[in-house]
């Protein structure tokens, strides 16, 4: 925590009024993507400089690195990460850090869904305005290689992508084990990425071809007349243009790796708490890391996640031998902190938080003499004295704890006397009192709030981490009604079930099927969920096209979009959607959701997420800490109806909005009039699953 | 008996067993050392304060059977499971 300066000069008032109002220890697990100021550089320094030492080496040797960071839970992992992230960010932005938390796209669509929050965290999740992100500076310094000039400030078009071609060609030629994965077309887009955002930044054109590479380069399909656009390979039978699979993916990210290291920075793609994935999610990832490390360069793969939770993947074959030998090429070991380490800890919050106040003599005198003041030396014989080694967490909840102690008695002495008194400063020890399950429950749900807040307020700092994936929604919906079967009333949910996209022909109509018992009698209703967050205006029709088109819909229907996506579908697709609207009634529901209520989604499943991995606890009195397991917050989310609570998860949950279904809606019928969209006109032949 | 000693050698046996990760379970380490827990408990402690082991604690979101538990070391709330050799 930085402490807010005085905004007058700094007396002694000043100074006690922050130590009552402020407490530097209320930060105990550095945000996933926030950089705490406040670092003891000192601790696990050896390991971080390993860290550096991979990225350096992926760099240099032009290879790609597995590593894997592991320890248990507290033991300082995600620090650790956050201070890579800091060195990326630092100076001239040292290497490419890409942080993906939280994956929930499914098995087979989270490479896809990798992808996408790849370009997202490069472009900043911007739709226009690309001249200053990193995938622009990535291209850019492409093309400085490929002119083989660093002064000239100014070259034709058409030099600049004579170059660039040549230097794709020299790029297959120099490897040629590796010309099968210099993939052209993603070249190609990245080229014309660059060139719109050049001429939008210093021309004043319009940026639409670059918004269209991102898109594409993210894995989003694109319509037929955006593809030729673009000039990427159109789809078959005029359908959408995209990545076709898993390989074309793969190929785009060696493609971004390759580009970085024109910059001459190594990309670093770090997967925090990976045990936290199921273990088909898992399993996959994995799998397509594996791939992908054997096909690029300049690339380090960093996962993290606690030892035994990962170690009993391995021997339950989640995780194949070959695939862990790749992944884990690199264990680095993260272990407890000595006493001694623990105390530069505390002092390193501390420092700033004295800083402002080191003119005022008394407090100069005081940290002179004890440089754990105000915390001192009572506070480390009380907690530190008689241990061997400790978690890093632990020994921030202990100062915290101790802080809250002074608190308390600068409260009851007043300043003066406080500052003086080296005794009365010293708080009584006490005998910790035993809570009771409510209050243990109260102290839960109260962790877990705030949890939420910091999960949400870094996702609405950093929108790019959260890109709109109708993927990851789905799943992470998916995720969360399983939490929610056979809660009491109202919720009313039986049954979710994810429909699974083959990997060749017709995806299904719907991303989820729920059932519900509804009404008095209790009739079982069938409701489809569909979230369509596309791009394009004919992925967005064919996707209710399938819906129109569903031999047997269910009773209610739930279209679920992204407020970045919005609702926009061609004149096709604006006929399907009233014909939906037609044939659901009040069972039609469209949710569009705001970014801040994907957020929310997002940070309900982020916390279960923290308590699977062992990285959520609560502070019981006296400082100790009591780890929350995954059933406790999911207990706490119902206890506070934080399910129903959200917008969206209560019409899934709830016959909100049920009235009047009826028993079985008809499919369309096929040629109406009206408005009504002939089946016979329809580009494609009808899919049914 | 050269607690010490013996104890070097069954963590670097049972380490080579389960994949070099500097990773053992005190299930097997007491199954290795048959002594008495408070010896062997007293002893691991020495070599701690030594600075030549850890201890980290048993976690993971399918917890830990009887078994595990029994050998686990209770320390400040949590229960330590795993020894690995100290880093420098």
């Amino acid at each position: 925590m930085t402490p807010t300066l005085p905004q007058a000069g700094p007396t002694l008032d000043s100074f006690c009024e922050h130590v009552r109002h402020s407490n530097p220890f209320d930060v105990n697990r550095v945000g996933t993507s926030s950089f705490l100021a406040e670092d003891a550089a000192q601790i696990h320094h050896k390991q971080y400089a390993r860290l550096l030492e991979l990225a350096g080496q992926a760099y240099h040797r032009q290879t790609a690195i597995g590593a894997l960071l592991w320890g248990e839970a507290g033991v300082g992992k995600s620090h650790l990460l956050s201070r890579l992230g800091k060195w990326t960010q630092s100076n001239r932005q040292n290497a490419v850090f890409v942080y993906l938390p939280n994956l929930q796209a499914a098995p087979e669509q989270l490479p896809r869904s990798l992808l996408r929050s790849v370009v997202s965290i490069l472009t900043r999740g911007r739709a226009s305005g690309f001249h200053d992100t990193p995938l622009y500076w990535m291209v850019n310094a492409t093309l400085r290689q490929a002119l083989q000039d660093d002064n000239i400030s100014v070259v034709t078009v058409r030099q600049a992508e004579a170059a660039y071609g040549q230097l794709l060609d020299d790029l297959c030629e120099l490897s040629p084990p590796g010309a099968a994965v210099v993939d052209r077309p993603a070249y190609a887009a990245l080229w014309r990425f660059f060139r719109s955002a050049n001429l939008a930044a210093f021309e004043n054109a319009d940026e639409r071809d670059a918004a269209l590479a991102v898109r594409w380069l993210g894995g989003d399909a694109l319509d037929p007349d955006e593809a030729l656009a673009l000039s990427v390979p159109r789809g078959p039978r005029r359908k959408a243009a995209a990545l076709g699979d898993d390989e074309q993916i793969k190929k785009v990210l060696a493609a971004l790796a390759q580009l970085a290291w024109y910059w001459q920075r190594p990309l670093i793609l770090c997967f925090d708490q990976v045990d936290n994935l199921e273990p088909d999610q898992l399993a996959a990832l994995a799998r397509f890391l594996h791939a992908l490390l054997d096909c690029s360069a300049n690339l380090l793969v960093l996962t993290t996640g606690v030892r035994a939770t990962l170690l009993r993947k391995r021997a339950e074959g989640v995780l194949t031998d070959s695939t862990w030998d790749r992944l884990a090429q690199y264990e680095v070991e993260l272990q407890r902190v000595t006493v001694p380490e623990a105390r530069q800890i505390v002092q390193a919050r501390l420092q700033p938080f004295h800083e402002p106040f080191l003119g005022l003599e008394p407090v100069k005198e005081l940290v002179q003499k004890d440089p754990l003041f105000p915390l001192g030396e009572a506070w480390a014989e009380e907690f530190l004295a008689g241990k061997i080694d400790v978690r890093a967490r632990d020994v921030i909840t202990w100062a915290r704890e101790g802080w809250h102690r002074q608190q308390a008695a600068l409260l009851e002495l007043g300043g003066p006397a406080w500052l003086k008194g080296g005794e009365a400063r010293k708080p009584s020890r006490g005998v910790p009192s035993e809570l009771t399950e409510t209050a243990i429950q109260k102290l839960i749900d109260d962790t877990v709030d705030l949890k939420l807040r910091e999960h949400q307020g870094q996702r609405q700092r950093e929108p790019q981490i959260l890109p709109p994936d109708a993927a990851n929604l789905a799943g992470l919906i998916h995720t969360l009604l399983q939490r929610c079967l056979n809660a009491a009333p109202p919720a009313s949910l039986q049954g979710v079930d994810r429909l699974v996209s083959p990997k060749y022909g017709p995806r299904p109509a719907y991303d989820l099927i729920l059932k519900q018992r509804i009404g008095t009698d209790g009739r079982e209703v069938r409701g489809g969920v569909l979230c369509l967050v596309v791009g394009n205006r004919k992925s967005m029709s064919a996707g209710l096209r399938r819906v129109v088109q569903d031999p047997q819909p269910p009773q209610r229907f739930f279209l679920v979009t992204d407020e970045r996506q919005p609702l926009e579908p061609a004149d096709a697709g604006r006929q399907y959607l009233e014909q939906l609207r037609q044939r659901h009634g009040e069972q039609f529901h469209h949710v569009p959701l705001t970014f801040d209520q994907y957020a929310a989604l997002d940070a309900l499943q982020a916390v279960v997420g923290l308590a699977r991995c062992g990285d959520l606890e609560i502070e019981l009195p006296g400082g100790r800490a009591r780890r929350v397991s995954e059933q406790e917050v999911v207990e706490s989310h119902h206890r506070r109806d934080r399910f129903l609570a959200h917008p969206l998860l209560r019409r899934l949950l709830t016959g909100e909005g049920a009235g009047e279904a009826p028993a079985s809606p008809s499919a369309p019928a096929s040629g109406t009039k009206n408005g009504r969209v002939e089946r016979e006109t329809c580009t494609d032949p009808p899919q049914v699953r | 008996m050269d607690f010490a000693k013996a104890f070097d050698e069954a963590f670097r046996r049972l380490d080579v067993q389960k994949g070099s990760h500097n990773f053992v379970s005190l299930v097997d380490l007491r199954q290795e050392l048959p002594i008495d827990r408070q010896t062997f408990d007293s002893e691991l402690t020495n070599l701690r304060l030594a600075g030549r082991y850890t201890l980290s604690a048993a976690e993971g979101r399918d917890g830990i059977s009887p078994q595990e538990r029994e050998a686990a070391i209770p320390e400040g709330g949590t229960v330590l499971l795993y020894v690995s050799r100290k880093l420098s």
